[in-house]
């Protein structure tokens, strides 16, 4: 058994509540398209952001801890890699209509890992029996988020991961910092694109939810592939020493938290486990 | 009230004759004004919202629609508060032996609000502009009144939103010998969702009262916590709109919307300047249609008819999923949408037209039937235009949730 821990933080610039999903530059929620941005797109990029801004996190989710059954590897090719999700996934809970604020399944799930010449990829399949829409929701429950939690060992690890001990001081050097940018600033485009996110950051409206919203998570726990999808394994050195499990599911737990509004990213930590065969020995 | 240096004035040391409120019947009366008062506002706040341009492919300069999109945000925030209102001014009623009330004229309302010495306000749906927040300031404005008595219910005056509720308020004292609150408050919701509203619980004169004095505050008053009052907000929107426009003479912050759009002739008028274009009019008649939906939907709600707590959440959460999930964008997508077939015309606009008396079926299981018909009729009436040349592409989104509303107003149907 193959387990691939992974972290880092991801880039998703979507809409929130009460603003509709599909709403283009924010107005009524905690989030925004700012200045000249592109128009939010709802999509979750583990790597590659789009239009980062200033004193955004670096991007780039990758896996940091490879166990082979059970036993730490301190040297696997796996190690490092870079783990992504594929075909534009998004939340989709659609204000509600699929799934409620903390409980939105990511949709499409296909989820890739690779160093380069290693490749693990597994894309998570629904029911057969689609509804109308396309997915089947009864099978896409069992990608939903358990929910906002913003307990203390919630909090505690979200702050551990996210490097973000005191969210009170993080607020207030990141307006400190921002009005000082504003202020060097000469490009009227770029000082009104800072202007809203300062305006985000200390409006009581706004502020007190991208307060709560970096503090917490949502956890996800599912079998990838427990209906059917893909699976693509490419290890042409055979430095994995074995061969994924195809015929099984491949269980994820992992969470989503410490969502920064003002970078339009969140952070993500979790662990895959990969059934393996070992080749036979003869 | 007149217009000078091109501000609107209210004059507030002119006296208000107002009939002072002296039963149960006279104050149900006035709540019920109240009600409709809150639903028009809420309304012509919405309009105006949607009105209002959101893009750099719309003429506006980035800092300029960084500034409109703070003004839009603020104008729908004050929206929401008006719907909020509306929920507690039904408390108020509910807990005083009324019923909460959704019903309003079609608009334009002329003759009809704001009644004062001879003289109405009307109630208009009218784009974003300098003219429509300074009639938003006056509606908001800060008030005064005195009265006389009435056995039947008194033909109310008021200049102000806030001048009735001061009538209100004084008469739920006045009224108060111990026998006017009939309720214990489990006709009222009590949920996270309503405390973070403000929607007051009402049982007694103290929180009576106290759900007017928060009304009042959150429309004229000093706001509440931290956030500015709806008069407050108008005027900081005026002041700012006023230096944009002074800064850019060519600013144009609203889309070429027509004021007033309506899809059928209003009773007793020969003609009207009606939404014709093949593909925007049944867009506008499918608002209307969900619009009315939702309001049987905040009757049943509110009608405490026997749901089960699950079957009341459902109702409740598809409300507020049809308000941003499917009225918002179909009242944006309206007002980038041409009223007339003729290339160049003015835009349409939602016209929140009633086209039927508001009336709930007598039993819980027969409401939801209806629900689930409307929304299933609504999700088939807006795939077909989704798939017309010209559509907006945001209607297959609107589309997909109507279906997903649907489906789920039929599986907690009571009977179901």
């Amino acid at each position: 058994m193959l387990e691939l821990d992974f972290a880092g933080w991801f880039q998703c610039r979507l809409a929130t509540d009460p603003d509709p999903s599909d709403e283009r530059r924010g107005v009524s929620g905690w989030s925004f398209a700012v200045g000249c941005e592109p128009d939010l797109d709802r999509i979750i990029r583990f790597q590659e952001p789009l239009a980062k801004r200033s004193h955004a996190p670096e991007v780039g989710v990758t896996v940091r801890a490879v166990r082979v059954n059970g036993t730490d590897r301190l040297e696997h090719p796996l190690l490092g890699a870079k783990v992504d999700l594929l075909d534009d996934p998004m939340f989709e809970g659609r204000n509600g209509l699929i799934a409620e604020d903390g409980h939105e399944p990511i949709h499409p799930f296909d989820l890739r890992i690779t160093n380069g010449s290693v490749t693990l990829r597994r894309k998570d399949g629904l029911d057969p029996a689609a509804s109308p829409l396309g997915v089947s929701l009864a099978q896409l429950r069992r990608r939903f988020g358990g929910g906002f939690e913003a307990n203390e060992a919630a909090r505690s690890d979200v702050a551990a991961a996210t490097e973000i001990p005191d969210i009170e001081a993080w607020l207030w050097n990141r307006i400190e910092i921002l009005e000082h940018e504003c202020q060097q600033e000469d490009d009227v485009d770029a000082q009104a694109a800072l202007e809203t996110r300062l305006w985000a950051l200390q409006n009581p409206l706004t502020e007190h939810k991208i307060r709560f919203a970096l503090g917490g998570r949502v956890s996800y726990a599912f079998a990838v592939g427990e209906h059917g999808g893909t699976v693509e394994v490419e290890d042409p050195d055979r430095d994995l020493g074995g061969a994924p499990v195809r015929d099984a599911p491949w269980p994820i737990k992992f969470w989503m938290g410490g969502w920064m509004a003002d970078a339009l990213c969140a952070f993500a930590k979790g662990t895959l486990t990969v059934p393996f065969k070992r080749p036979s020995r003869r | 009230m007149d217009v000078a240096d091109g501000l609107l004035v209210v004059d507030l040391s002119a006296p208000e004759p107002a009939a002072t409120i002296c039963n149960r019947s006279g104050l149900i009366h006035a709540l019920t004004e109240a009600a409709e008062l809150e639903h028009g506002l809420m309304i012509q706040y919405l309009f105006a919202a949607f009105t209002m341009r959101t893009g750099e492919q719309e003429g506006l300069s980035v800092p300029e629609r960084e500034r409109l999109r703070r003004w839009q945000a603020d104008i729908l925030r004050v929206a929401r508060e008006e719907m909020a209102h509306l929920a507690t001014v039904g408390n108020l009623l509910t807990a005083i032996g009324g019923a909460p009330h959704f019903r309003r004229p079609n608009m334009p309302a002329k003759g009809r609000y704001f009644p004062q010495g001879g003289t109405y306000r009307p109630f208009s749906l009218e784009p974003f502009s300098l003219a429509t927040i300074e009639r938003f300031i006056a509606f908001e404005q800060p008030h005064r009144v005195p009265g006389e008595q009435y056995l039947v219910e008194p033909q109310l005056a008021y200049g102000t939103v806030g001048c009735l509720y001061h009538q209100i308020k004084e008469a739920l004292k006045r009224l108060d010998d111990g026998g006017l609150f009939v309720t214990q408050g489990d006709d009222q919701d009590d949920d996270e969702r309503t405390a973070a509203m403000k929607i007051g619980k009402v049982t007694d004169l103290k929180s009576a009262r106290a759900a007017v004095t928060s009304i009042v505050n959150e429309g004229e008053g000093l706001g509440t916590g931290g956030v500015s009052s709806h008069w407050e907000c108008f005027k900081q929107i005026r002041t700012q709109l006023i230096a944009c426009s002074s800064a850019n003479p060519a600013f144009e912050p609203a889309r070429p919307v027509m004021a007033n759009p309506l899809t059928r002739l209003p009773a007793g008028a020969a003609t009207a300047d009606l939404v014709d274009h093949p593909v925007t009019k049944p867009i506008a008649e499918l608002f209307n249609w969900i619009y009315a939906t939702v309001l049987l939907m905040l009757m049943e709600h509110s009608a405490y008819a026997g749901e089960t707590n699950e079957q009341r959440e459902g109702l409740q959460a598809t409300i507020r999923r049809m308000m941003s999930g499917v009225l918002r964008p179909l009242g944006e997508i309206l007002t980038e949408r041409p009223a007339h077939p003729k290339p160049g015309s003015v835009n349409a606009g939602p016209s929140f037209e009633l086209y039927a008396d508001l009336r709930l079926p007598s039993s819980p299981s027969r409401a939801w039937m209806l629900f689930s018909e409307r929304l299933d009729e609504a999700a088939a009436a807006c795939g077909s235009l989704a798939t017309k040349e010209g559509a907006a592409p945001r209607l297959g989104i609107i589309h997909e949730h109507l279906r997903l509303a649907a489906g789920e107003a039929d599986r907690l149907r009571p009977g179901a």
